[in-house]
């Protein structure tokens, strides 16, 4: 059993509410949804880890690690997540279902709710110690984003790609910015999110909507009533900034290159074509059906890993692969070939293939309740209100045709590659 | 068939064996969406000496992981793309201790599980697909190459065993398998390919007769004797006390390791270790909180324990611009608590918090699977760990950390940035 409810708990509060009785655990979570571009954004990213410590009812690190402890290993993390030209910020908990509490425990929703609340709701003030330390450790967090290269060469493709538009932004913030955050200047900018920024719940476990809503309704009631709300803006240019398609080459001292190709699809989760840009993605980069994957690295052995990756709010996507400097040139024509092979008529194998991939991929994902957190907090985000199996119903009815016609809007922008310098 | 209920903890496994040796264990989840497979194979990396038949075979620890690329290829194409026809999604891993093989799937589960039995137990090497494959799994090392925290891994291990393989990489290195060909691999899988030394493992929808009659029909008919595998005489010492190395990273990263004695019932000492690296330096621990309020250490850190056959230690990792000041905290730490300063308050709650971790485990299907094959392979079973975690005491937990805590038992390797000019 799997309901999906989505509640207004009050105004610039929702709610949304996966009831499922087969799961272990629940999660829960909050998240403050801002905008990416925004000037504060160095302080919002820093702002879930200093409120993770500074709770007038938990007060420190340690009696809120005390306290997940006792509610049998719950745990309660900070979250700073880009989704598309958002940021959000905030905490996603888990913890296990009542049943499996020993007896007297109480309730393990109950007080992880309240503990999520005190920490976002009612903090003391900002100690000077609490921010400088949670700084310091966000702008080594900052510093250590190059350590993946995968990932890195991605962002990095995606900076020069988007240079002139929000999305190129770092959701954790600038290492300069973060440094000179003062406990005054947080907290002047905390009491301004709590007033302006929508804040997004979300709920998935054995409990009943009604039971949910009722109880974070009441546990979410220090939560000031919204005044001149902000919210975000998802733009998606349908075609690249420049003319002709732009290169880019950066050294590093590593043993494998890696190269990423940043795409305009146009194409968002706002869009009618939304499905067929899912079915893109798989034929072409998704699975270990697809093109790239059988062409690059089973026929032609020169990687481990090529995939590509769509964000579904900005409309780009990311073919990523780890090569040898010196089979660049050919992994990159590969890659745009098989590009316009599809832009010419993809087969009906290959669709029905993908389609069957992506749909089991997200039947999957209603047995893990963090995979449908962060899908239907990336929803509410987006003000998005499709559920799953919305979702589902819609890839069914997808044609080759529609998939070829999607593959048509597909335009590669930026190739970026990070060349191994010899480690 | 044999049904073990678990009540309290809401699960059951069904098992059986069949008459070539082939358990199987299979745990019901009636409304889940999914339903995952996994084929374990009891052979590691560091089964890498062993003897067959009267010979004895030294091979490079990589063949594990080069075995289970190229077990996907098959006469007639890759079993990979015939999944993915299917809508499934396999994938597979290589460990120190084994080897598996998976798929999830939301439907079609019978096919997935005909092409999963029969893919394993049917080698088709030639030299052409044994040549490329040299290709591929070159840049996955290359990219385990310039990953921090897996050489900081291998390192740590490196430092700590003089002998047992498992000092070694799980891919191995690329000169390492330069030398594989078709013969060594039908070598390993004639000595561990066997169904005696495989596990059936269903989480998910499934109806068991179905599964037994499909494994029945897709294995062979009768083992052929599994080899008998060495791991050589390892010093209680570590071998080297610190290393490091010099990476692209931003700041330094560390691993100790702690080199702890042979464990007699794997399952439960691998418990205890969790439990007791937690009471040394867990997120809810006093040394965690100091040594985060000084920024010694920030959340990036874990405290972990791994058994192994003929080992076990456990593992301190993390981001510290001085690791040097982070080990010689941690060693002081053990050394307190080896010596009666662990407060009864801290281990009840880091007990109930271990438990709590352990049912999270098991709400993933593919996360039981692994536990499972885990646990089947010495001689356990995946939900015994509320029974175990629950008569554990802090004696059991202090004998631990007393042996991490005697003189020369730990190793230190750290990632150290590479400079500018190098």
């Amino acid at each position: 059993m799997h309901n999906t409810t989505r509640v207004l708990l009050k105004d610039g509060v929702g709610l949304t509410c996966v009831t499922t009785k087969q799961s272990k655990t629940s999660c829960l979570s909050a998240m403050f949804v801002l905008p990416l571009g925004a000037e504060g954004r160095s302080k919002s990213a820093l702002l879930p880890y200093v409120l993770r410590s500074s709770s007038r009812a938990y007060p420190g690190r340690q009696v809120v690690a005390a306290q997940l402890d006792n509610l049998y290993g719950a745990r309660l993390e900070p979250v700073v997540r880009k989704r598309g030209e958002a940021q959000l910020i905030g905490f996603v908990a888990d913890v296990i279902d009542e049943r499996f509490a020993m007896p007297g425990q109480g309730s393990l929703f109950a007080e992880t709710a309240q503990l999520l609340s005190a920490l976002l709701l009612d903090p003391g003030s900002f100690e000077e110690q609490t921010v400088s330390c949670e700084a310091e450790q966000l702008c080594a967090r900052i510093a250590s984003l190059p350590n993946d290269k995968r990932s890195w060469a991605v962002r990095r493709m995606y900076q020069h790609m988007c240079a002139q538009e929000a999305y190129s932004a770092v959701e954790l913030g600038d290492v300069d910015a973060v440094r000179t955050i003062s406990p005054g200047a947080l907290e002047a900018h905390y009491r301004s999110v709590i007033q302006t920024a929508p804040l997004q719940l979300f709920y998935c476990g054995s409990l009943s909507a009604e039971d949910v809503a009722q109880q974070l309704r009441q546990v979410m009631q220090a939560r000031p009533e919204l005044k001149a709300p902000v919210f975000p803006q998802y733009a998606a240019p349908r075609a690249p900034q420049h003319t002709g398609l732009r290169l880019v080459t950066e050294e590093e001292p590593v043993a494998q290159g890696k190269l990423a190709i940043g795409l305009r699809t146009g194409i968002t989760a706002f869009d009618d074509e939304y499905p067929a840009m899912i079915l893109v993605n798989a034929c072409f980069g998704g699975t270990t059906s697809s093109r790239l994957f059988r062409t690059v690295r089973e026929q032609m052995s020169l990687c481990y890993y090529a995939a590509s990756q769509t964000d579904k709010l900005k409309g780009v996507m990311a073919v990523s692969s780890g090569i040898e400097t010196a089979s660049e040139p050919r992994a990159r024509a590969e890659i745009l070939h098989q590009l316009a092979e599809m832009q010419d008529g993809v087969t009906v194998d290959e669709v029905e293939a993908a389609r069957r991939s992506v749909t089991a991929s997200l039947q999957a994902m209603k047995d893990s309740p963090l995979a449908l957190e962060n899908f239907y907090q990336t929803q509410a985000a987006a003000g998005l209100t499709e559920t799953l199996d919305e979702l589902i119903t819609r890839i069914q009815m997808v044609t080759v045709d529609d998939v070829t016609r999607a593959a048509r809007n597909v335009v590669p922008d930026t190739v970026y590659f990070l060349k191994g310098a010899g480690a | 068939m044999t049904t073990i209920s678990y009540p309290n903890l809401d699960d059951c496994i069904q098992t059986t064996v069949l008459e070539n040796g082939l358990h199987i264990y299979c745990i019901p989840r009636r409304s889940g969406a999914k339903t995952f497979a996994m084929l374990a194979v009891n052979f590691g990396s560091v089964d890498c000496r062993f003897t067959l038949d009267g010979t004895t075979y030294d091979v490079t620890p990589g063949i594990a992981h080069f075995l289970e690329h190229k077990m996907f290829e098959e006469e007639d194409g890759n079993a990979l793309q015939k999944f993915t026809a299917l809508g499934a999604q396999p994938n597979a891993f290589t460990s120190h201790t084994m080897t598996a093989y998976h798929v999830t799937c939301t439907d079609r589960f019978y096919d997935c599980l005909e092409i999963l039995l029969h893919f394993v137990t049917t080698p088709y090497f030639t030299e052409q697909n044994v040549a490329k494959e040299k290709g591929i799994i070159g840049q996955e090392i290359g990219m385990l190459d310039d990953t921090p925290n897996w050489q900081a891994y291998v390192g740590v291990l490196k430092g700590l065993y003089a002998v047992h393989p498992v000092r070694i990489s799980v891919a191995g290195s690329k000169e390492s398998i330069a030398s594989i060909d078709p013969g060594v691999l039908h070598v390993c899988h004639r000595a561990f390919y066997s169904p005696a030394n495989l596990a059936l493992i269903v989480c998910g929808q499934y109806e068991f007769d179905r599964v037994v009659e499909m494994a029945e029909r897709m294995t062979p008919k009768q083992s052929a004797r599994i080899a008998s595998r060495e791991y050589g005489t390892e010093p209680e010492q570590a071998a080297i006390p610190y290393l490091e190395r010099h990476m692209a990273v931003s700041r330094p990263i560390f691993m100790l390791g702690c080199k702890d004695v042979v464990a007699e019932q794997p399952y439960v000492q691998q418990l205890v270790g969790e439990l007791a690296a937690d009471c040394v330096c867990g997120k809810s621990s006093p040394l965690y909180d100091r040594l985060y309020s000084e920024g010694w250490i920030d959340r990036t850190f874990d405290a972990d324990y791994f058994t192994f056959p003929d080992g076990a230690c456990a593992i301190f990792s993390g981001e510290s611009c001085d690791a040097q000041a982070v080990r010689t905290a941690l060693e002081a730490e053990m050394h307190r608590i080896a010596h009666g300063g662990l407060e009864d308050a801290v281990f009840a709650r880091i007990k109930k918090a271990i438990y709590g971790k352990y049912i999270r485990r098991t709400n993933d299907p593919a996360e039981v699977c692994r536990m499972q094959a885990e646990a089947c392979f010495s001689g356990a079973s995946c939900f015994d760990f509320a029974e175990a975690i629950q008569s554990i005491t802090k004696e059991d937990v202090v004998r631990r950390i007393g042996q991490w805590s005697m003189d020369g038992r730990t190793s230190l390797v750290v990632i150290v940035p590479q400079k500018e000019d190098a």
